[in-house]
């Protein structure tokens, strides 16, 4: 009898190291308790961020918010509190990283994929990756980090399709009687602009311009002008000197102010 | 054209562009899952019904469950690739540095196509802490190998090869031949008048027979200690002694039985005398013996014969 009130009285204890409960009421009083550590985890997420004190702050609210409204995934294991605010934190904060960063991301994938591929797919699974391999970035920021996953996905990508002939090609047969018109070449996305919407002209025009450029200069002229990232931050995402990557850009805004006088862009403004 | 107006066309151009891209994914709402609450659902560990009925609804968190899936079933595959294309990145890098060295003046295809091979293996997404571990793995293996290759014979291939030198060393004592003679015991009807020392032998013979040489010994040794002119106790004691391994002892008894001149075991007794010499390496000895076995002509000639011829061969 005595092993028997030995293994209670050892479930009792196990019971009772558990932590108890928490309840709505109680919760707020907790979290202050963890609000300056929470504080300092969320800044140590968000560096090289402007202002990222006020977005701390802002995000450590929003934990305190949904962890209230997640309290039944807590009471259901009880396995410690503040492991499990950090927990939350940690999804606030890359939500927010994920909301920031992905339409960037987006457009970065879809100029490498020309639109033939699920684009979407492609930038989730990279930002899955960086999810998982956030801890193992070191030194470099999280926005170079998903650069760099990304252009890797996209290469990955490219490889499938090297060898596939695309849908278009394999469902136009050759025969005498179809015969190409020249008016079917022209691109269906002239008919569609309207002459109100200046911007999309000139978005349309420089576009070209971009694509008469080299792939090695294009990339880093996007990323400096259109997403406003540092020489620095470009010349880690493509891997080469800070020295290279001011050279790329430069060289090209030169080609591209050639491109866009022989366009005459300036009458779109 | 100027710079303003170049940095105006760029202005719109980027406003075009963020305007016609999407702020958020499709089909994300407030109540979609956070990235963690995904990945308990995709690994199973944790999941509420609120969450499993938003999913089966919800087209992007479906989407994100199954690359999370996905991830987690490539993961292991990826870092064995990443593992191997690290290794052989930084062995061809090697290869490729000495191969340099020796053709700088000729710049041939295949150098840069192995070059370009290294260059596309740091491409791979590096941080991965498991390649630590696998590259001490290698490193132990080839450790192992090393030593494997390196360490001393053990100690019973040593055994192994002092045995085949003593071999060497032993001419004659392979061709000795020592077997345990048949012994009928004696049957005298009649009174019985027989004297301790018999009766001693009696006993003795019994063990012998029994393959007890040891006790034979002891009862033989005292049976030809009272009755010294038996001729049957000093041959058997003889035997016993060589059967056990004592050849010195065994020598002895012989010496004494032949000297003793007995008709009934001489030729037995230098039969024995001839193999136990074989034991002890004296060969010249030996063919004396077995020369006296052949003049006898009894039951060991052609035996001994044979041991001669060998014995002549091995000289």
């Amino acid at each position: 009898m005595k092993t028997n009130k030995g293994i209670i009285q050892r479930f009792v204890n196990f019971e009772a190291a558990k932590h108890p409960p928490v309840t709505t009421e109680n919760f707020g009083e907790l979290y202050e308790q963890h609000r300056p550590e929470i504080l300092r985890f969320c800044l140590s997420m968000l560096r090289n961020y402007e202002c990222a004190e006020e977005l701390a702050k802002k995000l450590a609210e929003t934990t305190s918010r949904k962890a209230s409204l997640r309290l039944a995934e807590y009471n259901d294991k009880r396995d410690s509190l503040r492991t499990w605010i950090f927990k939350i934190a940690r999804d606030v904060c890359f939500d927010e990283l994920y909301s920031r960063h992905y339409p960037e991301i987006f457009r970065f994938c879809l100029d490498r994929l020309k639109d033939h591929v699920d684009v979407e797919d492609i930038v989730q699974d990279a930002f899955v990756k960086a999810y998982l391999t956030f801890n193992e970035n070191k030194g470099a920021s999280f926005r170079t980090w998903v650069y760099r996953i990304a252009e890797q996905k996209c290469i990955d990508e490219s490889k499938k399709h090297r060898w596939r002939r695309r849908p278009t090609e394999v469902a136009a047969p050759i025969t005498a009687d179809a015969v190409p018109l020249p008016d079917a070449e022209t691109p269906s996305a002239e008919q569609t602009v309207s002459p109100d919407d200046e911007s999309y002209d000139i978005r349309r025009l420089v576009n070209e311009c971009l694509d008469q450029l080299d792939e090695r200069e294009k990339t880093p002229f996007v990323l400096h002008r259109s997403e406003g990232l540092t020489y620095e931050e470009i010349a880690e995402i493509i891997r080469t000197s800070l020295g290279t990557a001011r050279n790329r850009v430069k060289s090209a805004e030169v080609k591209m102010k050639v491109c866009l006088e022989k366009k005459g862009a300036e009458d779109y403004l | 054209m100027e710079q303003e107006t170049f940095e105006k066309i760029i202005e719109s151009w980027r406003r075009a562009e963020r305007e016609s891209t999407p702020a958020a994914p499709t089909g994300k709402t407030e109540h979609c899952l956070s990235f963690g609450q995904l990945q308990n659902y995709a690994e199973g560990r944790y999941a509420s019904d609120e969450q499993k009925i938003h999913v089966e609804a919800c087209g992007y968190c479906q989407r994100m469950v199954r690359l999370f899936k996905e991830q987690a079933k490539t993961n292991v595959f990826s870092m064995l690739a990443n593992t191997i294309m690290e290794r052989l990145s930084e062995f061809i890098s090697f290869t490729s540095s000495a191969f340099e060295r020796i053709t700088t003046s000729v710049g041939t295809p295949l150098w840069k196509f192995i070059h370009g091979l290294s260059k596309l293996a740091i491409l791979m997404p590096r941080p991965i802490p498991i390649r630590e571990i696998i590259a001490i793995l290698f490193g132990i293996a080839g450790v192992v190998l090393i030593v494997v290759l390196v360490t001393p014979p053990s100690k019973k291939e040593q055994e192994t090869i002092s045995e085949r030198k003593v071999e060497v060393t032993k001419k004659y004592s392979v061709f000795a031949k020592i077997e345990p003679v048949h012994f009928v015991p004696l049957v005298i009807r009649g009174p019985e008048q027989r004297t301790e020392s018999e009766r001693l032998f009696d006993e003795g013979m019994k063990f012998y027979s029994g393959k007890k040489y040891a006790e034979a010994i002891q009862r033989l040794q005292t049976a030809a200690d009272k009755n010294p002119k038996s001729v049957d106790a000093q041959f058997y004691l003889g035997l016993c002694y060589l059967l056990t391994d004592s050849t010195d002892k065994a020598i002895e008894h012989f010496r004494q039985a032949v000297a003793l001149g007995g008709n009934s075991v001489l030729e037995k007794s230098h039969w024995y005398l001839g193999n136990a010499y074989l034991l002890k390496e004296d060969g010249a000895k030996a063919l004396e013996e077995f020369e006296k076995v052949v003049k006898l002509e009894g039951d060991y000639e052609w035996q001994a014969r044979e041991r001669i011829t060998e014995i002549e061969n091995v000289n």
